[in-house]
């Protein structure tokens, strides 16, 4: 039966809807924009399809989210998210997040960067932005090759990689992202998971978004098209799949812990520990190896603005300025 | 058809004795028998044939054209009878106002009151309880039509009635302490009223007291509640003055440290301001709100309005009883106008006050956000009040003649029923035949409250009438009152118009319930569930016959001398069959209507009853009363005509599927007891074949042996049908789990929305919305497609089944593929 007008409100209007205006809630189709252009079985879906949840349940305003990415297949991200984005200039992602986070402090930031990217021509920007630690979320999508231009062998890629860069196979030993990171100083938050686990991923994204500071999580991810002989030993293989456990932040449900048949328990506040884990390449660790929520941040440096004035600033700079006065 | 109830009955007291004989009303009223012998009915043999055919014909051709009726003088209804009625005690007047600890007030009548302080006395005296209806009558007297303080008026009628009792000794100690007992337990603001046209608008100013405390406190306390802290939000805008810093000020501020300080330097090192100012816009904002709430304090002033036809009540003496109320006395034909216009002028006012409360709430809380609010309270009005909004507003009362509201103001009447305004309207008198039903009107525009009130019962005419000024919503109140009648003229019409239905209490509240039928209440009616109320009535003589008859509209009609015509007394030797009770004869069929005449019972000064024939007209008249009560009875859930449907169907549904089931065991029965005849027969001459081809004269017993050896494995095999279920449902649970098993199903926990499946076929798989993978569909695309999903899927999470369809092609080796994922 047909709600009565008075049920409604006196006159067919509501006056606590002219009133009061609740808080939208945001759902999952406020943060998807077009349907994802990459190749079906591409791991890059379900980091795409987990942060697109994060962002619901943490009910980020899309307005107020920002998603910064260099050149790569996974750097296409930010055209699939419903939110602000900078798909950038090869290896630059890091500046730029780093930019808009200092200047606009009340912005969620979040980078995406894959292996190429922040591992080759962006190692330098990848290095001084961990030092920095200027409060973002850093999703590396290590696939160990080039895919977007076809096939290359990238710095991650391991020894006696086939592809076109190497026809013989590459020689030289892999950069491993998560132990480079470690040995940055100041370093705040590094994390490992993978795609082809959503749970697992889904809760390092969280623990990630959670952490103020520079956090890091290195993931490991499928290329079905050049790296197909990866994909099978990485999901077949749960043997050398180690589930770090202890104070580390990543919530897994139970059924999902005892899903892992080997777990490491680990202090992610030692540092040292976590080194000796970044040491073993032939083992895949998930969860957090480091994290320090007391590293410094040099955007708290930025946006708090010294307590100079903007009258102040302006005179200062006017200084320097007048220093190349001719 | 219900019978005459007992003397509980608050109407049934009115019909007892003679109120047209002034001099002797209340003689005689403790008469322990209440129904006496006084009818009777002369016998008459039956009248020559020739002469009662001339009778009839007179008759038929008053019947239908009215022509040769006359209401004889002394004649009165039956129910009407002077001779027995008794007006000692109207219902429940006089009744009291008391007061209830919510600033309410609660309604009780005199003499239950009374009746309950002398029992619940700490020492009960039966000489009061004695007293009892003398006090009831003498205060009636007294009172007349008036309004009282009742403490004062206690006091008074028990210094009076105690003076012409002429008590003396114990008897007047024992009366002086009980009556000083009660007149202490009154408490103050409790008035009493009697029974008049008055009564009226005694109990509307009551009503409007009452809603006015209750509205005054709440509007009262929002204030409050609001109001201080926006004054302390200016002070602190204030006390951020730049000019606080000048030395002065500083000075005086600190005065306390005058020796540490040197305020010209404190001045000039104290930066401009340390906190943020208000805006301009807020500030003028904030302002202005807390004008409007100063001024809302003002307007509780101000109760109620009642704005009255100049025709009503004549004679302004009443006036000066109601100091509380705004009283407009305004001409007819413009009554609705005016109020409408007041209405809007006044709430716009009130409207005022109410934005204030809100954006006041706002503010309070920092919620107030320009670009929204400014719009929406910049087209604020009355009309986006909350019910609780608009009961803090003061009520608008209209009492008008309801014939002037029908014919002269018909228009803007509708207009407000119409368009939400929450002015109430009563509708004062609105007997009559008017071409538009006012009531059936008012309930058409449906968010209305609509209600026919009758002073008779003064707790329910008090309860609807507070339910209708108290609801937020257009009310229209019908009520006869005839002003120039005496009371107990006045007692005698409205008692008529209520038993014969012209007048039916009732009432629909529009706000009450989505179900139409809910909105209705009629039950404060005489036998609600009747067409009409049947009374019995006692005749004289010994055999201690009774009549029935019902409480027509015609009944009503004869005490109107306008339709002194339309009533002829049948001679009583012409009473026969074809003298059909009126009652009866509405509800005879066109048809069956041939021939016959409807009747009601007179009695004349003498007691005797005569059979009266009625006009058509006022048979047209009964059918139109009867139509609007079966209306209202049907709205109210008396025989509701689809409810009845309903039952009747079903009445019938469960009949025919009895039936049907009935015949079916029976034709079960036969077959079973046919098969059993024919079987055993069969076995029977089996055994007597086998039994006489074996036959041996040795071997004479062998027709018993063969017998029990055919027993014998029937009997096992009977063992063997117990035991079948028990396997059978183990099977049935294997097959189940094998079955849900070979349903096709996805791990959607572990799905890395990578589009394999959905590229395969995206109607068989789907994503949640949570964006994992399930099976939407397993029959949407093939068992092929299921295994190639499987296959693709990079984390092996698909589990196709077994194949659904089994004439698929190649299903041998697919199902070969998709074990490695099962």
């Amino acid at each position: 039966m047909n709600k009565k007008l008075s049920e409604r409100g006196m006159y067919g209007i509501r006056p606590e809807l002219l009133d009061e205006f609740p808080e939208q809630y945001y759902c999952l189709e406020d943060y998807e924009k077009v349907a994802a252009k990459w190749c079906p079985g591409c791991g890059d879906h379900a980091v795409l399809g987990n942060i697109q949840k994060l962002c619901r349940d943490e009910q980020l305003n899309p307005a107020k989210t920002v998603f910064v990415s260099g050149i790569g297949c996974s750097s296409r991200f930010p055209h699939y998210m419903k939110t602000y984005g900078f798909h950038g200039l090869h290896g630059r992602a890091f500046p730029v997040a780093s930019g808009i986070k200092w200047r606009r402090p009340d912005l969620n930031v979040f980078v995406i960067t894959g292996d190429g990217d922040c591992c080759s021509i962006g190692a330098g920007a990848w290095i001084h932005a961990i030092r920095y630690n200027i409060d973002m979320t850093v999703m590396l999508f290590n696939n160990e090759i080039y895919g977007l231009t076809k096939n290359q062998t990238s710095p991650t890629s391991r020894i006696g990689t086939v592809s076109s860069t190497t026809p013989l196979g590459s020689v030289l030993p892999p950069i491993h992202p998560i132990q480079t990171t470690l040995g940055v100083s100041n370093v705040s938050f590094v994390a490992q998971t993978v795609d082809w686990n959503p749970p697992h991923l889904y809760a390092t994204l969280k623990a990630a978004y959670k952490h103020k500071g520079f956090s890091f999580i290195h993931i490991l991810q499928r290329c079905p098209k050049f790296q197909s002989g990866l994909v099978d030993q990485y999901t077949g293989n749960k043997e050398n799949l180690y589930l770090l456990t202890g104070n580390d932040g990543v919530e897994l449900s139970d059924s999902m812990k005892a899903s892992f048949k080997n777990k490491v328990e680990h202090n992610a506040n030692d540092i040292y520990a976590a080194r000796t884990l970044a040491e073993q390449p032939d083992r895949i660790y998930l969860g957090v190896f480091y994290r320090n929520p007391e590293a410094r941040r040099y955007d708290e440096y930025g946006a708090s603005n010294l307590g100079f004035t903007v009258d102040q600033k302006i005179s200062a700079l006017n200084k320097e300025l007048d220093k190349f006065a001719v | 058809m219900g019978k005459r109830p007992s003397t509980t009955d608050p109407y049934s007291k009115l019909f007892k004795k003679d109120i047209f004989k002034e001099s002797d009303a209340l003689d005689g009223t403790e008469d322990s028998n209440p129904v006496k012998k006084i009818l009777s009915i002369l016998n008459s043999d039956q009248a020559p044939e020739k002469q009662m055919r001339e009778q009839w014909s007179k008759l038929r051709k008053f019947y239908i054209s009215g022509e040769g009726g006359i209401l004889p003088d002394h004649f009165h209804s039956i129910h009407i009878n002077p001779n027995e009625l008794d007006f000692s005690s109207p219902g429940s007047y006089p009744f009291l106002i008391l007061p209830t600890g919510d600033r309410g007030s609660a309604i009780h009548s005199f003499g239950d009151w009374l009746k309950i302080k002398l029992l619940s006395a700490e020492s009960p005296s039966p000489m009061m309880s004695k007293l009892l209806p003398r006090f009831v009558r003498f205060a009636s007297d007294t009172l007349g039509t008036k309004r009282s303080d009742f403490r004062e008026f206690w006091d008074l009628i028990s210094r009076d009635l105690s003076q012409e009792l002429e008590l003396k000794g114990g008897e007047l100690k024992e009366y002086d302490k009980t009556v000083q007992d009660i007149s202490k337990s009154i408490e103050s603001e409790t008035r009493i009223i009697g029974f008049s046209a008055f009564a009226i608008l005694s109990i509307i100013d009551e009503i409007l007291m009452e809603l006015s405390r209750r509205r005054k406190a709440k509007l009262a306390e929002r204030i409050d509640e609001l109001l201080p802290p926006l004054l302390e939000l200016l002070e602190i805008e204030r006390e951020n003055d730049p000019s606080s810093n000048d030395p002065g000020h500083l000075q005086s501020a600190l005065s306390f440290a005058d020796h540490y300080f040197d305020f010209n330097k404190l001045s000039s090192v104290l930066p401009e301001s340390a906190s943020e100012h208000l805006d301009d816009n807020r500030f003028d904002r904030i302002s202005e709100v807390i004008r409007s709430l100063q001024s809302g304090k003002d307007l509780m002033n101000h109760n109620a309005t009642i704005i009255i036809d100049e025709d009503l009540f004549p004679g302004r003496e009443w006036e000066a009883d109601f100091n509380g109320l705004d009283i407009h006395i305004v001409k007819k034909g413009e009554i609705c106008q005016f109020a409408e216009e007041y209405f809007e002028s006044h709430i716009k006012l009130f409207s005022d006050v109410i934005k204030a409360l809100r954006i006041a709430r706002l503010e309070k809380s920092d919620r107030y956000r320009q670009e929204i609010h400014d719009e929406v309270f910049g087209a604020f009005s009355w009309r986006l009040f909350t019910h609780e909004e608009m009961d803090l507003a003061a009520p608008v009362v209209v009492l008008a003649d309801t014939q002037t509201l029908i014919h002269d103001e018909l228009a803007m009447f509708s207009r407000i029923l119409g368009s939400g305004i929450p002015i109430k309207i009563m509708g004062i008198n609105g007997a009559g035949e008017t071409v538009i039903h006012p009531l059936t009107m008012a309930m058409s525009h449906r968010d209305t409250y609509v209600a026919q009130l009758n002073l008779l019962d003064p707790v329910i005419f008090y309860d609807k009438l507070r339910d209708g000024f108290g609801n937020y919503t257009p009310a229209f109140i019908q009520t006869p009152v005839e002003g120039l009648l005496t009371t107990k003229q006045l007692l005698i019409y409205m008692s008529a118009l209520l038993e014969s239905r012209a007048m039916p209490v009732f009432s629909y509240n529009g706000k009450k319930g989505s179900a139409w039928g809910s909105r209705f209440d009629i039950m404060h009616n005489p036998f609600p569930e009747e067409l009409w109320p049947v009374y019995e009535y006692h005749l004289s003589g010994e055999d201690q016959e009774t009549i029935s008859s019902a409480f027509t509209y015609a009944d009503y009609l004869s005490l109107d001398s306008r339709f002194a015509n339309d009533y002829k007394v049948v001679p009583i030797d012409c009473w026969t069959e074809d003298l059909l009770p009126l009652g009866n004869y509405i509800i005879t069929s066109e048809e069956d209507r041939y021939g016959k005449l409807p009747y009601i019972w007179l009695v004349n000064e003498l007691g005797q009853l005569h059979k009266t024939v009625v006009s058509l007209r006022i048979v047209h008249l009964c059918e139109d009363v009867q139509d609007f009560w079966q209306y209202l009875q049907d709205n109210g859930g008396v025989h509701n005509f689809h409810a009845e449907e309903a039952l009747k169907n079903q009445e019938k549904t469960l009949r025919e599927e009895f039936d049907s089931r009935v015949s079916k065991l029976k034709e079960e029965f036969n077959q079973q007891l046919e098969k059993v005849a024919r079987e055993s027969s069969e076995e029977a001459m089996d055994n007597l074949t086998s039994a006489l081809l074996d036959l041996d004269p040795d071997t004479l017993g062998m027709v018993g042996i063969v017998k029990s050896e055919s027993a014998e494995p029937k009997g096992s095999s009977e063992e063997s049908d117990l035991e079948e279920p028990a396997t059978e449902k183990e099977t049935k649970k294997e097959e189940e789990i094998v079955k849900i098993s070979q349903d096709p199903w996805i791990e959607s926990e572990l799905c890395t929305y990578c589009n394999e499946c959905v590229d395969i076929n995206n109607r068989m798989f789907k994503y949640d919305d949570n964006k994992l993978a399930f099976i939407a569909d397993p029959n949407a695309g093939t068992f092929a497609q299921l295994v190639e999903a499987a296959e693709k899927c990079p984390v092996h999470i698909i589990h196709p089944g077994q194949p659904l369809n089994p004439d698929e092609p190649d299903l041998p080796e697919l199902i070969d593929r998709a074990a490695k994922y099962n």
